[in-house]
């Protein structure tokens, strides 16, 4: 059954068409052209046969989108479409009535088969593009139904010209052009407005390479978003696209689509949980996309979503706009504290994620999300308790992951406030949102939320502890404050994660907690001895501009990317590969 | 005067014999000729115009070929013979009428079809019964043709 998108009338009154047998049974059409003239629209005498011979004579190498001018009674697409099971085929008629014979009279036609019928010749053009673009921007051919142009010239000549000029540009092959073939490196970086788009993008630049941004802003997902990444792409030969938390990217994989048929790569990086992102939209697993995720504990989930190139990039800092600064006692009196904590209570969060889910699994969360809070338990054994406790009322992936969101939330609340009440007993400032208010009540110093900018760097140097109480949606890594104030120059105490050993030497650059009751004596011992938390923090800062900046990150990232990307014929490897998984996938079922 | 009669008759056999030979290797040419531009006429596309000028000579030698039977039927007819290898052409003008009103229309498949169902299959049948009648003249004549008498026009 083909589909039909319908529009205006090309004009209030169609041709006269009129329906004959022809000599083989078969029924043709006759009509009255544009001319007055009257024409065949298919042979009198066998029009199946004449469509064998014309589309025998069609040259087409049976990938990308055909366009055919011209519907008739379908014979000659029928043949197409049996020809060239790869293409996907778009009819254009400009006939209502046309169509309807069609439908009566002729031969059946797949699920492959778009019909556009009775459009304007400019809006036809627009929806052949439409849907080229939804098709991840296809190749493109015209096979035009000999006497239908000749009956309708001013309508099917208009379209033809249009799109065959089009066909012949072959965007496609021209974005095609080998990546990494030198020095800079042109990144697009898809600008979303999230806070990590600025550091990414300095950083680049600081290492010399080129940073062309891309905004795309919330609600041009899709085909908006590819039309801003082609225009971008005319002016510049990215070598890839980089993107934080699939930012930019459709659930319907339209940009994963473009970037694989043009062959561009993108880099993700993710800095929050990807499987509340992307998991349950896999048709933006592809091969031409590279996922940076920066907790090692999600690098299994990638790949067992489908991605075949998923790397550890922990964060990193923005070592300009964190650095040491000379406050005055003034200011480091009215800024800091003994013990300082800026973050948020996630009760605005907890909340939102909690409303999502659905009643069955609702009375789950706060159990859930108690033990995850504890660290006694991991998020996967929490969340398979949850499944069992479901028992047979069993919920849809979609709904899980929505009680893995109000989980995670509502257990990074319980666990932060566990660990930010230990400051009640020091001269301490506590900066964030108004939910801290709730949670602690009287008796605690609550600021408003600091520019993360121009304040935060303040706060963290006026500070003599600073406390940090990660996200529970980090499995093992740490956050952007164990960067951010080690290159302040500024103490931190935090909490022990699997990662942080790794980034920093435990005891000489990182003092870290097991658990919130053992906070209160840390603090005070780094209180008392000054110079001890001195020597841990100038260690920290040398390791950051060492090894944590966020240009270091971008280094590694376009190390991963040339690697995989840049060799000669690296993109066909990685398509022909994407061929091979592709077919895999359909024989299995997947 | 018999054997004036005689010499006539042969002479007259021997320019049907040759123009019937003529008139299928015609009719074969046209056809094939024919043939290569139906699809060419069907497409429109850039080959239409060589082929136009292809279907354009194909008319001349057609108004040759229709000349050319008249005057092999006026033949045979004199000589007495009874087989008519030209049968066909006498629904021939509904095709050629057909193709007029197509060319008029710029109607390309009605003259393809016309062409290619019509006018081929004529040209078809005149080739291989045009052929077939002159080899049997060709006997004929090897076994004294006219000279030998009514009795052996009539298995002719």
């Amino acid at each position: 059954m083909a589909l039909e998108i319908g529009g205006e009338a090309v004009a209030a009154a169609g041709p006269a068409v009129r329906l004959m047998a022809a000599r083989s049974g078969d029924s043709t059409l006759q009509v009255s052209a544009e001319d007055g003239s009257i024409k065949a629209l298919h042979s009198l005498y066998d029009p199946r046969a004449e469509a064998a011979s014309i589309v025998g004579r069609f040259r087409f190498d049976g990938s990308g989108m055909l366009v055919v001018l011209g519907l008739g009674l379908g014979y000659h697409v029928a043949e197409l479409a049996e020809r060239f099971p790869g293409a996907e085929i778009v009819v254009v008629e400009a006939h209502r009535e046309i169509f309807r014979l069609h439908k009566l009279h002729g031969p059946q036609l797949g699920e492959r088969v778009r019909c556009l019928v009775g459009l304007e010749p400019e809006r036809a053009v627009r929806e052949v593009t439409r849907l080229q673009l939804r098709s991840g921007f296809a190749p493109l051919a015209v096979f035009s139904l000999p006497p239908a142009l000749a009956a309708f010239p001013n309508y099917y000549g208009k379209i033809r010209s249009s799109l065959e000029a089009a066909a012949r540009l072959r965007l496609w092959d021209r974005l095609k052009y080998p990546r990494f073939a030198g020095d800079p490196v042109h990144v697009g970086l898809i600008d979303y407005g999230y806070y990590l788009t600025n550091e990414v993008a300095r950083a680049a630049e600081r290492s010399g390479h080129s940073v062309i941004r891309i905004p795309i802003r919330k609600g041009q997902e899709g085909e908006e978003a590819v039309r801003i990444l082609i225009a971008q792409l005319a002016e510049c030969r990215l070598d890839f696209l980089l993107t934080i938390n699939h930012l930019g990217f459709d659930k319907a994989g339209m940009l994963t689509s473009f970037l694989k048929s043009i062959e561009l790569p993108a880099a993700v990086w993710y800095v929050d949980n990807p499987n509340l992102i992307v998991k349950a939209f896999d048709a933006n697993v592809s091969p031409f996309v590279s996922v940076f995720v920066w907790d090692r504990g999600y690098m299994a989930d990638m790949r067992a979503m489908g991605f075949e190139h998923v790397v550890y990039l922990p964060l990193a800092t923005d070592e300009e706009v964190f650095r040491p600064l000379r406050l005055s006692r003034k200011e480091a009196e009215q800024l800091g504290a003994d013990a300082g904590f800026v973050g948020n209570s996630m009760v605005g969060p907890a909340r939102d994620w909690l409303e999502k889910v659905g009643g069955r699994l609702r009375p789950l969360v706060e159990e859930a999300a108690e033990a995850l809070s504890r660290r006694r338990d991991s998020l996967a054994q929490v969340l398979t308790s949850a499944r069992d406790r479901a028992g047979p009322a069993q919920a849809t992936a979609a709904e899980w992951l929505d009680f893995e969101g109000a989980v995670l939330w509502r257990a990074t609340l319980l666990y932060r406030l566990s660990c930010v009440r230990q400051l009640g007993r020091f001269r301490h400032r506590i900066c964030g949102d108004e939910g801290w208010k709730s949670l602690l009540g009287d008796g605690f110093r609550i600021h408003r939320q600091l520019n993360y900018y121009t304040e935060l760097p303040r706060f963290y140097n006026a500070c003599k502890v600073n406390l940090n109480a990660t996200s529970l949606q980090m499995e093992s890594a740490v956050n952007q404050r164990v960067f951010d104030c080690a290159a302040c120059g500024a103490f931190l105490l935090t909490d022990r994660r699997e990662s942080l050993d790794e980034l920093f030497e435990p005891g000489r650059e990182s003092v870290s907690y097991r658990d919130a009751g053992e906070i209160p004596d840390l603090i005070r011992f780094y209180l008392d001895k000054p110079e001890a938390a001195a020597a841990v923090v100038r260690r920290a800062r040398e390791r950051v501009l060492r090894e944590h900046t966020y240009a270091h990150r971008l280094a590694s990232m376009i190390a991963h990317m040339k690697a995989r990307y840049g060799r000669p014929g690296a993109a066909a490897g990685v398509a022909q590969a994407a061929a091979v998984d592709t077919q895999y996938r359909e024989c299995h079922g997947q | 005067m018999d054997n004036d009669k005689t010499t006539r008759e042969s002479e007259l056999l021997d320019a049907v014999e040759k123009g019937l030979a003529e008139g299928a290797g015609v009719a074969a040419e046209l056809r094939d000729s024919l043939l290569r531009s139906v699809d060419e006429i069907r497409l429109g596309g850039p080959g239409q115009g060589q082929a136009m000028a292809r279907f354009t000579q194909a008319l001349e030698n057609l108004t040759l070929m229709t000349d050319l039977v008249r005057e092999l039927r006026k033949g045979l007819h004199c000589l007495g013979i009874e087989a008519n290898p030209f049968s066909a052409w006498d629904h021939a003008g509904e095709g050629l009428a057909a193709m007029v009103s197509a060319l008029e229309n710029r109607d390309w498949i009605l003259l393809a079809d016309t062409i290619q169902y019509e006018l081929c299959p004529l040209l078809e049948e005149t080739e291989k019964r045009a052929g077939a009648t002159a080899r049997m003249l060709a006997r004929w004549h090897a076994a004294g043709g006219p000279a030998a008498g009514h009795q052996s026009r009539s298995t002719i």
